[in-house]
C-alpha cells in the first residue's frame, strides 16, 4: 500500500524486476504539441535491458502506484509543458528537493484523481507518497501551440529531436 | 398521481395524458410549484437585517470542491445568530459536450461524452450507449448486461471511497477538526467508537487522525482500493477511465472464465472494508450528533429524491422506451421519485416525462421551436424537457438576480430535486420492488435495507441501512458509505449470474458484431434516453438521430441537478438550499478566523462534480492551477 513519504516501498513485481531505468512519456493525446510526451516515446522505441519506456498519461495516482510496483532505481520524464518560455525550448530539470507539504500533495491528489493530468501533478503526488525516485529527471518542451490536432508543430518537432536526444544521454 | 403541478393527468389503463381546457399548460406562469418565500421577499429581509446590524457579511468560496475548482459559492452569513441569509452556487466553466456530439456518427458519442467528466470514468458511456441502442433498436444478450453491471458496481468501488477518504474525509480529519473546531477536540479524545469492532478505533481522536490526507491509514487504504476498483473494471473493459468497450447492444469485451474468476477474486477483499467503512461513517455522524445536536441540521435538506436505478437485470432489459417501466423495476436499485419522504413513483416513464431544465439563470438562450409534444409512448411532454432542449451559450455578466451560472435548473413536476448514491439506497428501501434474488444478499424493508455481507476475514454477517428521519451532510456521507456495499453485493450476484450463464453457454456479449454496427444505425429519425446513473446519482443521456446522424443530444448530470441556481419561480437549487438551512456552529467570535466549514462540510456532502455538470470547453483546454486537463477537460 502507498503511504507517506517514509514508507517502505512494496517489492517490484516479479515479471518487472529487472526494471532499473523507467522512462515515462505524459502527454495530452492528439492535444498539439501537448502530445510529445507520447510522441517522444515512439521515436525512442526499445532502449534495451533493464530500461521500460512506458506511457504515464493518465492519473497521478495511478502513476504513483505504477511507479511503486515497478521501484525503479531512476525516473527520466517527457513532457510538453506550458511554463511561459519561448515556443521549442528543451530544458532538462530535477524536481524540487523539498519535500511538499501534506495540503500541496493534497491539493494535487485531489486535482489527480478528477482527471487532470500534468508532469508536476506526477511529480508532487509521488513524492507525496514516497515513491518517487531520488533520481528523477524531466526532459520538458515548451509547446507551440496546444490546439486539437493529431501532428506537432514544426517548434515542437525540432525541439523533439533534441529532447529524444536528451533522454538518451540520460540513459546511456 | 404522481404529479402535482404539471397539467398531466392518468387514465384508467395508466397512460399519462394533458388535462383539458388549460391553455398554454406548461407556462411558467400557469403550472406553478408552491413557494414558501419568494426571491424579493427573501432580498429584502436580508436588507432590513444589514441595515440594522454589521454581523452579516458576503462571503465568497472559490473554489469550494477539493475537485477541479469550478464550483463558486456566495453565501450572506449572518455571524451573530449563526446562520446562512442565503446562497448562490455557481459554475464556473463553460464545456460542451452537448455541442460538440451534433452532426456525427451516434457511436462517436460514447467517446466524446465519456470525456465530460474525469471522475466518472465509464458512466457516461453507459448512459450513452443505453440512449443510442434505445434509438437503434438494439438489446443486449443478457451477458453483455451483466458484464456492464460488474463494471459499474466496480466503478462505484471507485467513486465511493474516493469521495469519503480522498475529497471529503479531510473534513473531519484531526488536522481539519483541530484547526476549526478545536472545542470537539477533547470530546473527540474521550469518545469512545461504538463501531471499534468495525474499524479498530478505540476513540473518535483515533479515528479522525487516521483520515488525515497522506498520513492517515484510512486515506491511505481509501487509495488503495480506488485502485482495486480500477482493476476490477480494467479487466471487464481494459481500461479506465473512458473505456472503449462499451458499443450499442452490449460490450465488446472477451470474457472467460478467468476473467470471471480474477474479478472475483478482487471482489473478495472488498468486504471486509466495506464493513469498516460503515463503521468509520456511523461513527463520525454519531459522534457529530453527540457532541452538537445543530450539527443534525447541516446540509439540512427535504427528503426530494430523483433517480434512475441501476444495473438492469439481464433477463429484462430490452433497450425499448414502451417497456421501460417494466424493466426499470426490474433493476437493482429501483428508479422512482421521493418527495418529503414519499415514494411518488417508480416508473421510468414517469421520471422521464416529469424532468424539465430551465436556463432563466443561467448562461443559456431559451431556444425556440419544440420538437416533440409526446414521448414515444403518447405521453405528453413538456417544450422545457430536455428531448427538446438545445444547448445555446450566451455568456453574461454574472448577477445574482438574472444569470449566474453555467448549470441550467433541471426540475421535476417543478419541484427541487437532489440526487445522490444514496437515493438509490432510499427509493430501493421504499419502494421494496428489488426483485428478491436468489442469493438474497440484499433485501428492502420499506424504510431500511438489509445487506448481508459473505464471509471474508471476518465472519458472515449482516448490515442495514435505515433511511434518516433528518436528511443533512452526514447522513450522505453516511448513505454513500452503505451504497458502496449495496453496489459490491450487486456485483456479487450479477458474478454469480455471469457464472450461470458461462455454465449454460449463454456468453455472446453483444447484440451485434461491432463491425457491422454501422448497418445497423437508423436513417429515419429516431430517439433514445439512456437512464442510468454514476457515484453521484441520476444521470441521463437523450438523443434524438436523423439520417443517420446526432441532431440533438443532451446531459443532465448529478450535479446538475445539485449545483442549480434558482428556478422560474425563484427556488434555490439543491446546494443552495441545503447552505440556507445549514446553522453556522464554528466559533465566530473572531470574524476574521471565518471559514465556514459548516458551509463547506454541507456542499461537499453531496460530492460536487463539476466538470461534469457544464459540459463544455474551449478549444484550448481548462487551465486551473497552472495544469492542463486530461482530454476529459479539453474537447
Amino acid at each position: 500500500m502507498l503511504s507517506s513519504a517514509k514508507s517502505t516501498r512494496a517489492p517490484a513485481a516479479r515479471t518487472e524486476i529487472s526494471t532499473r531505468v523507467l522512462v515515462g512519456g505524459v502527454a495530452h493525446l492528439y492535444q498539439g504539441d501537448l502530445d510529445l510526451g507520447r510522441v517522444a516515446l515512439e521515436r525512442l522505441g526499445d532502449l534495451g535491458a533493464g530500461v521500460l519506456v512506458e506511457d504515464l498519461s493518465y492519473g497521478a495516482v495511478a502513476v504513483a502506484q505504477r511507479l511503486e510496483e515497478l521501484a525503479p532505481e531512476r525516473l527520466v520524464l517527457v513532457s510538453a509543458v506550458e511554463r511561459g518560455r519561448p515556443p521549442g525550448t528543451v530544458e532538462r530539470r530535477t524536481p524540487d528537493a523539498d519535500a511538499r507539504t501534506p495540503e500541496q500533495v493534497q491539493r494535487s491528489v485531489a486535482d489527480a484523481v478528477t482527471g487532470y493530468l500534468h508532469v508536476d501533478l506526477v511529480l508532487d503526488v509521488a513524492q507525496g507518497l514516497g515513491v518517487l525516485p531520488a533520481d528523477t529527471v524531466v526532459v520538458e518542451v515548451e509547446p507551440a501551440t496546444v490546439e486539437p490536432s493529431e501532428a506537432l508543430s514544426g517548434v515542437a518537432e525540432r525541439a523533439l529531436d533534441e529532447a529524444v536526444a536528451l533522454v538518451r544521454a540520460e540513459i546511456a | 398521481m404522481c404529479f402535482k403541478n404539471l397539467p398531466i393527468e392518468f387514465d384508467e389503463a395508466g397512460h399519462a395524458r394533458l388535462k383539458g381546457g388549460i391553455p398554454d399548460p406548461y407556462s411558467v406562469t400557469v403550472s406553478r410549484p408552491e413557494l414558501q418565500l419568494n426571491e424579493e421577499e427573501r432580498e429584502e429581509q436580508i436588507k432590513r437585517l444589514m441595515a440594522r446590524n454589521g454581523h452579516i457579511r458576503e462571503v465568497n468560496m472559490d473554489p469550494v470542491t477539493r475537485v477541479a475548482g469550478a464550483l463558486a459559492v456566495n453565501v450572506v452569513a449572518d455571524l451573530e445568530n449563526g446562520r446562512y441569509l442565503n446562497a448562490h452556487s455557481q459554475a464556473t466553466l463553460f464545456r460542451g459536450y452537448e455541442v460538440i456530439a451534433m452532426g456525427r456518427d451516434p457511436r462517436d458519442a460514447v467517446f466524446i461524452t465519456s470525456r465530460a467528466c474525469g471522475v466518472c470514468g465509464g458512466v457516461h458511456s453507459h448512459a450513452s450507449v443505453y440512449a443510442i441502442e434505445m434509438a437503434m433498436g438494439l438489446a443486449p444478450p443478457p451477458m453483455g448486461t451483466v458484464v456492464r453491471n460488474l463494471g459499474e458496481a466496480a466503478e462505484m468501488g471507485y467513486d465511493n471511497p474516493l469521495h469519503l477518504y480522498l475529497l471529503a474525509g479531510p473534513d473531519y480529519s484531526e488536522v481539519v477538526v483541530k484547526a476549526v473546531n478545536p472545542e470537539l477536540w477533547p470530546k473527540a479524545e474521550r469518545w469512545r467508537c461504538p463501531k471499534q469492532e468495525h474499524h479498530g478505533f478505540a476513540t473518535m481522536a483515533e479515528l479522525m487522525r487516521e483520515l488525515n490526507p497522506l498520513t492517515g491509514k484510512l486515506y491511505q487504504e481509501g487509495l488503495e482500493f480506488t485502485r482495486l476498483a480500477r482493476e476490477k473494471f480494467a479487466l471487464l473493459h481494459g481500461k479506465y477511465p473512458h473505456p472503449q468497450t462499451i458499443v450499442p447492444g452490449g460490450v465488446t469485451s472477451t470474457i472467460t472464465l478467468e476473467t470471471l474468476n480474477e474479478y472475483h477474486a478482487k471482489l473478495g477483499r472488498i468486504f471486509d472494508y466495506a464493513q469498516r467503512m460503515i463503521g468509520v461513517w456511523d461513527d463520525i455522524a454519531s459522534f457529530f450528533y453527540e457532541a452538537d445536536e445543530r450539527y443534525e441540521q447541516v446540509g439540512a435538506a427535504p427528503m426530494n429524491f430523483i433517480d434512475n436505478g441501476y444495473w438492469d437485470d439481464p433477463h429484462a432489459y430490452d433497450a425499448t422506451y414502451e417497456n421501460c417501466n417494466e424493466w426499470g423495476e426490474r433493476r437493482w436499485s429501483t428508479p422512482g421519485v421521493v418527495l418529503d419522504g414519499k415514494l411518488v413513483t417508480t416508473r421510468l416513464a414517469d421520471i422521464n416525462i416529469g424532468l424539465e431544465e430551465f436556463v432563466e439563470h443561467s448562461y443559456y438562450e431559451r431556444w425556440s421551436g419544440d420538437r416533440y409534444d409526446a414521448a414515444p409512448d403518447g405521453a405528453p411532454l413538456s417544450p422545457f424537457h430536455p428531448w427538446n432542449k438545445r444547448t445555446l451559450p450566451k455568456p453574461t455578466e454574472k448577477s445574482w438576480k438574472d444569470r449566474y451560472t453555467w448549470a441550467t435548473s433541471p426540475r421535476w413536476d417543478r419541484n427541487v430535486m437532489e440526487a445522490g448514491a444514496y437515493a438509490r439506497l432510499v427509493i430501493t428501501a421504499l419502494a421494496q420492488k428489488e426483485p428478491q434474488r436468489e442469493t438474497g444478499f440484499v433485501e428492502a424493508t420499506g424504510r431500511s435495507i438489509k445487506m448481508r455481507i459473505p464471509h471474508g476475514f471476518r465472519p458472515e454477517t449482516e448490515v442495514e441501512w435505515h433511511i434518516p428521519e433528518t436528511w443533512n451532510a452526514f447522513e450522505r456521507n453516511r448513505g454513500r458509505a452503505y451504497h458502496y456495499l449495496f453496489a459490491q453485493l450487486v456485483a456479487l450476484e450479477n458474478l454469480l449470474e455471469a457464472y450461470r450463464l458461462m455454465k449454460t453457454g449463454e456468453t455472446k456479449v453483444a447484440a451485434v458484431d461491432h463491425r457491422e454496427l454501422e448497418k445497423a444505425i437508423p436513417k429515419e429519425e429516431r430517439r433514445g434516453a439512456g437512464f442510468w446513473g454514476a457515484g453521484r446519482g441520476y444521470l441521463t443521456h437523450w438523443l434524438t438521430l436523423d439520417q443517420g446522424k446526432i441532431v440533438n443530444y443532451q446531459i443532465v448530470t448529478p450535479s446538475t441537478i445539485n449545483a442549480s441556481p434558482r428556478d422560474p419561480w425563484h427556488q434555490p437549487g439543491a446546494y443552495e438550499q441545503a447552505v440556507m438551512n445549514t446553522p453556522i456552529i464554528e466559533d465566530t467570535s473572531d470574524p476574521r478566523k471565518f471559514t465556514s466549514i459548516d458551509m463547506l462540510r454541507t456542499i461537499r456532502s453531496f460530492d460536487p462534480c463539476m466538470p461534469c455538470t457544464t459540459h463544455v470547453s474551449t478549444p484550448h483546454g481548462v487551465v486551473v492551477r497552472e495544469v492542463n486537463t486530461c482530454a476529459c477537460g479539453a474537447d
